[in-house]
């Protein structure tokens, strides 16, 4: 226990921020606070296991120790003259920062988990700068570029909030999402109000029927103990009316109240899945980065019919739980507080029991659907699967697979009924106990003349309407919780904020010209691991520009960069000689148009993919892009012509076909600046030179930035940018670059002596 | 592929200087670093020696079982992968609280006691039929459970809960 406690304590540090400022006081002895640049811990031991070690670095020293309450142990004492330079290595899973020492070694000074790998690249940052001492004393702040995101740590609980998330995680406000959810709602607030009255009325029947049991036992068919006559006998006729009507009254009102929160459920959560999809939709291409596809199909699906389920189910029924509890335990109370007091025992037993019990079978019941899950995925995959498995003869080795996950689900069913059936009868048991209890002290009760016997019969009554609303909200509060949790997940999407943003006094450019600049851009989509260094380039209007280096070099990253897909780390993208930043954002966009490797066109006609650039388009208009983009004929062959359906994904057309209508699109969209992102992919030569003709015609008079993997197919570009790590090594046009025998020249090299190996691949270049 | 005679090859490492390997007693290659071939199914064997060159390393060969080489060879390489590939294992799991589907983990592992949060646990949470479930926490750290089924019976009934 006290091991837990601590743990939870550790995993709670309050306010970090406090702990760093404490340790550099505990360093004063060996350093001026104002020269510490840096002082952070690590998380992992030198030996690799999970600890602290801090890291400091002063203007003099660099200090590796650790720290146990107020005193200071050094691991390594490095002086700050004798670093000649430093490294961050990211190996699988952790880094390590090593600096290079003037007695020639290398040494290791702490190693981290991922969870650290902004902080130690700033160290090395830091480490890398030239010696200090030009200006001593300045606040080691300074040492921080400005946009650097400092870490967020929640006001509640001073944990860190992971990054990615809005709120923190430990912390759910779950009175706040419940609000939120009403504020939702409110467009149909009237329904609300129906809903309640509805559920009231329908309660208020539902409580009088057992009475009424009362009234016919202790009045109607009680005879007169002197005549032996029924003195009420005329009553029977109307109190069965009444009996009947309360009956239909409950359930009929019922019926309408179910059919209010239905209607008020799904039209809620109609408007929180359109607020999600639309926020999906705003949000800049790094959140779809940070969060994959599954997690944010399940916030659009999943999550949002998690909160539909509440709204339509359980929001209703805790309310008629709530309401049936307070009536019922009235009625319990007027009709014998005694019998009432002695009850409470075994319900509080049940009560607990019931809670107790549907935790435990809860997680036989996630088991069990877990297997299931897991045999359906299993299925789903190998009949997928059925030409491979039938090619190589495999039937029999699935047959075994399936049978040990079948089996494993079998179990799992077994194992879960059979604790339900042993904690089921339990609960009934107890239930049917309370029901006993009552015969035996109301029975008492009617022998000491405290209660009549149409009492005692209307109070089992109201008992067993007791336990259900009992047992369903013991319940709830976990499902409700639950339901919440669903609806603060969906709730941090419709929250997130895009990281790309018009700044707030954009300016709106109609018509670009197509110059573009690049001026000391850095940019990585990790910060702490720079993809564009420092990057200048120039491109005039109306000039065709070649991008080649190796894969990984970072030239798709400038065309993200370009389209303002991401927003630069530090420097500038300039358009027309103004900041991309500063640009009204559809602006830009409307103006560049874009052909990709991977074409991805969309499930409908192939008119529509052509018309998508630029909806508004005449068909005239679409059949000349088609024409200029030698997509024409081959769209005239197919039997449905331009309403030929290209299927998902456009699975049904050929790979050079699918080119040509991405060509069709970027031409339809007459954009100012065009790029072309290894438009030239696998296809077949004769394929080939259609699709270079095509792009002839599309490059003519604008800007256009081309990303070839095939270098001879830039042979007519008027200048070839060399990437090299994220810088401009070497530019001009493809003649001066190959006479300069440089980088380019060995890129063409290489490529001519892989086409050597491949013939296929050096032919396709000849007609190139 | 070159497969290397597990009796030929001797690693080496001065006191502050980085790992070399020497190949049927021929030149000594400085600046060798080692990967696991099949680091979950086989971590004994088909080992890869990697030569850095420039900023990337390159294959020099493969040993395919370290059992045959000599100890002190055996634990130098061993040791350079433990450094380089840092997969805590978890032995024992003290609780896993959820909350706003967020899951923190408190866990034993083979490098200490770690508290770890898993969001999405449907991507982050994989487990094989073997018994292995790797564990991927909000800072891309991985954790892996070699053998679930070996694990407590108060751990199995946590990793229950959030198997998915």
């Amino acid at each position: 226990m006290i091991k837990r406690i601590r743990q939870i304590f550790q995993g709670k540090p309050a306010a970090r921020e406090d702990e760093s400022s404490r340790v550099r006081k505990l360093l004063v002895p060996h350093a001026q606070a104002t020269d510490i640049r840096f002082c952070e811990p690590s998380d992992l031991t030198s030996e690799g296991r999970f600890g602290e070690e801090w890291l400091a670095i002063t203007d003099t020293q660099v200090l590796v120790f650790t720290v146990d309450g107020d005193s200071t142990r050094f691991v390594k004492r490095l002086d700050r003259e004798a670093v000649l330079s430093a490294e961050t290595i990211m190996l699988t899973g952790r880094g390590l920062l090593e600096v290079q020492t003037a007695s020639g070694g290398r040494t290791n000074l702490v190693t981290f988990t991922n969870a650290k790998n902004e902080q130690f690249s700033r160290a090395c940052d830091i480490l890398k700068r030239p010696k200090p001492g030009a200006r001593p004393g300045e606040p080691d702040t300074v040492e921080k570029t400005p946009d650097e995101k400092e870490p967020r740590i929640c006001d509640v609980c001073k944990e860190l909030i992971p990054e990615g998330m809005d709120t923190c995680p430990h912390c759910s406000h779950k009175g706040r999402t419940l609000l939120r959810i009403i504020d939702f709602t409110r467009p149909c607030a009237g329904y609300l109000l129906l809903i309640f009255f509805f559920m009231i009325l329908s309660t208020g029947c539902g409580l009088v029927t057992p009475y009424l049991s009362k009234l016919f036992i202790d009045y109607i068919f009680k005879p007169d103990a002197a005549t032996g006559a029924f003195p009420y006998a005329a009553w029977l006729a109307p109190a069965i009316v009444l009996l009947f009507c309360a009956y239909a009254a409950q359930v009929f009102l019922g019926g309408v109240q179910e059919r209010f929160s239905g209607k008020l459920g799904y039209t809620t959560v109609y408007d929180v899945r359109k607020a999600v999809y639309g926020r999906l939709q705003e949000l800049s291409l790094s959140y779809f980065d940070k969060h994959t596809t599954g997690g944010l199909l399940s916030r659009v699906n999943q999550d949002t019919s998690d909160l539909q389920y509440f709204i339509v189910e359980f929001f209703p029924t805790t309310l008629e739980s709530l309401l049936l509890l307070v009536g019922v335990g009235i009625f319990l109370c007027i009709l014998s507080w005694q019998l009432t007091a002695f009850i409470l025992l075994p319900v509080l037993v049940t009560v607990l029991f019931g809670r107790r019990i549907f935790n435990r079978v809860g997680v036989y019941f996630h088991r069990y659907f877990h297997r299931r899950s897991r045999l359906s995925d299993f299925v789903n995959d190998s009949l997928s699967g059925i030409r491979v498995i039938k090619a190589f003869g495999q039937e029999k080795q699935e047959v075994r697979k399936f049978d040990a996950r079948s089996a494993a689900y079998r179990d799992a069913g077994i194992d879960l009924v059979r604790k339900w059936s042993l904690y089921h009868p339990l609960l009934q048991f107890f239930i049917m106990a309370g029901g006993v209890m009552v015969w035996a002290v109301g029975g008492e009760l009617v022998f000491l003349k405290k209660m009549t016997v149409g009492s005692v019969v209307a109070y089992s009554g109201y008992l067993a309407m007791f336990y259900q609303p009992v047992l369903t909200l013991a319940r709830m509060v976990q499902m409700v919780s639950n339901s919440l949790s669903a609806a603060e997940r969906v709730f941090a999407v419709i929250d997130a904020t895009p990281d790309v943003r018009d700044a707030p006094d954009a300016i709106a450019m109609p018509h670009i010209t197509g110059d573009v600049q690049f001026r000391s851009v850095t940019f990585g989509y990790n910060k702490f691991k720079p993809v564009i260094k420092d990057l200048d380039l120039s491109i005039a209007r109306n000039e065709k520009i070649g991008l080649v280096g190796r894969s990984g070099a970072g030239k798709s990253t400038i065309i993200n960069l370009i389209c303002r897909l991401y927003d630069a780390d530090s420097g500038g993208i300039f358009v027309d000689g103004i900041d991309i930043r500063k640009i009204n954002g559809a602006d830009v966009r409307r103006q560049i148009g874009v052909v990709l490797q991977e074409t991805f066109l969309f499930n409908g006609t192939i008119y529509d993919n052509i018309a998508y650039a630029k909806p508004q388009a005449e068909r005239d208009d679409v059949i000349d892009a088609a024409v200029a983009a030698n997509a024409h004929e081959f769209i005239v062959s197919k039997p449905d012509g331009y309403d030929t359906e290209v299927g998902e994904r456009g699975v049904r057309l050929s790979g050079g076909e699918k080119q040509r209508i991405a060509i069709a699109r970027a031409i339809l969209r007459d954009p100012a600046i065009l790029i072309l992102d290894e438009a030239l992919s696998s296809v077949d030569t004769q394929t080939e030179n259609k699709i270079q003709e095509a792009l002839a015609n599309l490059t003519k008079n604008r800007t256009t930035i081309a990303i070839a993997h095939r270098l001879s197919t830039l042979r007519t570009y008027h200048r070839l940018f060399v990437i090299e790590n994220g810088r401009c090594v070497e530019s001009g046009t493809h003649e001066e670059l190959m006479d300069k025998k440089g980088a380019f020249f060995d890129l063409v090299k290489m490529q001519e002596r892989l086409s050597q190996i491949s013939p296929a691949e050096g032919k396709s270049d000849e007609h190139a | 592929m070159n497969m290397l005679d597990a009796s030929n090859i001797s690693i080496d490492k001065p006191p502050h200087g980085t790992l070399s390997v020497r190949i049927n007693n021929g030149q000594t290659c400085q600046d060798v670093a080692f990967a696991q071939l099949f680091p979950h199914s086989d971590p004994m064997r088909y080992i890869s020696i990697r030569k850095k060159q420039g900023a990337d390393y390159v294959e020099i060969g493969i040993i395919k079982d370290l059992n045959a080489l000599a100890e002190r060879s055996r634990q130098l390489i061993l040791d350079d992968i433990r450094r380089r590939y840092f997969l805590p294992l978890i032995t024992d799991i003290n609780s896993i609280r959820t909350k706003s589907g967020t899951d923190t983990w408190v866990v034993e592992t083979d490098r200490g006691t770690k508290t770890f949060t898993v969001r999405e646990r449907g991507e982050n949470v994989a487990s094989t039929d073997l018994g292995v479930v790797m564990i991927t926490d909000t800072d891309k750290c991985r954790y892996k459970i070699p053998d679930s089924k070996t694990l407590s019976v108060r751990s199995q009934m946590f990793l229950e809960k959030v198997l998915m």
